[in-house]
């Protein structure tokens, strides 16, 4: 909801949210899938170093969805 | 004697709480939880099972919950499954409404479920099953129980049912032709309504038009020299909680400085957020604010300036209004800081 209203009054937005068909239902236009519920920007189970590379690895993500074109709500990966 | 599945979640099926919601299907004989009062009110039917399901798991792992759950249900004759009630709780929701969808899609029987009104899953799944409009909490269960049996029997018996709102479901978008009782055709009726309005008068639609708004979306961006903001609504804030943001129904926001740092430390941040397991957060808040993550994107050039503080809340049973206010209000404080884009994080 608030991505949208946020999108509605022409700011450029991405969601990262992990119930991807929520967000797509509600209107979310750009969507990023996150690793968990609990655990949104990285998988707990893995090194530090390898959370920390998927940390990085998922803001770029969400960055290119910015620079992605889209004519509705996407799960872009 | 019909048969009937119930589905429940892991809290309902009194496995536990959020540190159960990973489990994966199970399927019980006889009754579990809510299970029972439903068939104190069943007219010739017996539940035969229950199927628990960890709500983390469905959302996660849908596919599979999905594929796990079908099998189950391949070997059980049933007539019906009755899921939740769900309350306002947007998981047990999706979740719910999934388990429904399957069953109304690939066995092709009735499938019954009950949310509140706000619930996201009312809105995703009132085409795929009978929603029945039901409380915000489980302190409600025993007004809406009655109300969702009421409509199981009455599938049950085949009995014809009176459209959604006389039966209690959120319509499901199928119409159905009904001559009109009263004298006046729809010609008549519809300029008799366009003259009351064009003088002022109250008049009643009688359909009304449901619309999920849609934002057309902006163009793409490329953020490269740009500035970037991040907000949350995963319920992040400092240890202590200064500013008291509520674990729900936020009617306000938290503005935490992160200034030139490169990371949040764990011991100085939590999350408040009533609806999913903290603890993983508590050890790691960049979990929720992926802080180091967007320095280093910052020092390679990915974009020129990260806005110095996070907005935050617990986005848990937010009030659409106050949703839309408070991004207003953030909004404008991002503009003033000649923001160019924004990421949310969500759970």
């Amino acid at each position: 909801m608030m991505v949208k209203e946020i999108e509605k009054n022409g700011m450029p937005v991405v969601h990262m949210v992990n119930m991807v068909p929520v967000s797509q239902g509600i209107g979310s236009n750009r969507i990023v899938k996150t690793y968990g519920i609990s655990f949104p920007m990285n998988d707990p189970n893995v090194t530090p170093e390898e959370q920390k590379k998927q940390r990085y690895e998922l803001v770029g993500r969400a960055l290119k969805a910015l620079n992605t074109s889209v004519t509705g709500p996407t799960l872009i990966s | 004697m019909k048969k009937i599945v119930v589905f429940v979640n892991q809290y309902f099926g009194q496995i536990g709480g959020e540190e159960m919601a990973d489990i994966v299907p199970e399927l019980r004989e006889g009754l579990v939880g809510p299970a029972n009062a439903m068939q104190a009110l069943l007219k010739d039917a017996q539940i035969t099972h229950t199927i628990i399901c960890g709500d983390n798991y469905m959302a996660s792992n849908t596919t599979a919950a999905l594929d796990t759950i079908r099998g189950f249900l391949e070997g059980i004759p049933f007539d019906l499954l009755i899921a939740g009630p769900a309350f306002n709780a947007g998981r047990y929701g999706f979740s719910c409404g999934e388990v429904c969808k399957l069953v109304q899609e690939v066995f092709q029987r009735p499938a019954v479920t009950s949310m509140c009104e706000t619930n996201p899953g009312v809105d995703l799944y009132r085409k795929n099953a009978y929603v029945v409009a039901g409380s915000a909490s489980a302190a409600g269960m025993r007004k809406d129980m009655p109300k969702v049996m009421a409509l199981v029997n009455k599938l049950l018996a085949g009995e014809e049912l009176l459209g959604a709102e006389a039966e209690g479901y959120f319509p499901r978008g199928i119409r159905k032709e009904v001559p009109y009782e009263g004298g006046k055709n729809a010609a008549d009726r519809a300029v008799d309504m366009l003259l009351a309005k064009l003088a002022g008068l109250p008049y009643v639609s009688e359909y009304k038009v449901e619309q999920e708004e849609r934002v057309e979306p902006l163009p793409p961006i490329d953020v490269a020299g740009k500035r970037v903001a991040f907000m949350t609504t995963s319920g992040l804030v400092p240890i202590g909680n200064p500013d008291r943001i509520p674990s729900g129904s936020c009617t306000h926001y938290g503005k935490y400085f992160i200034g030139e740092q490169d990371e949040l430390k764990s011991g100085e941040w939590i999350s408040i957020h009533g609806g999913y397991n903290v603890s993983f957060a508590a050890e790691n808040p960049m979990l929720l604010m992926p802080l180091d993550a967007l320095r280093q994107h910052q020092k390679d050039g990915h974009f020129s300036y990260l806005y110095p503080y996070v907005y935050s809340l617990a986005g848990n049973q937010t009030a659409k209004g106050d949703a839309i206010r408070m991004a207003d209000e953030i909004l404008a404080e991002f503009r003033k800081d000649g923001i160019d884009a924004v990421i949310v994080g969500s759970t």
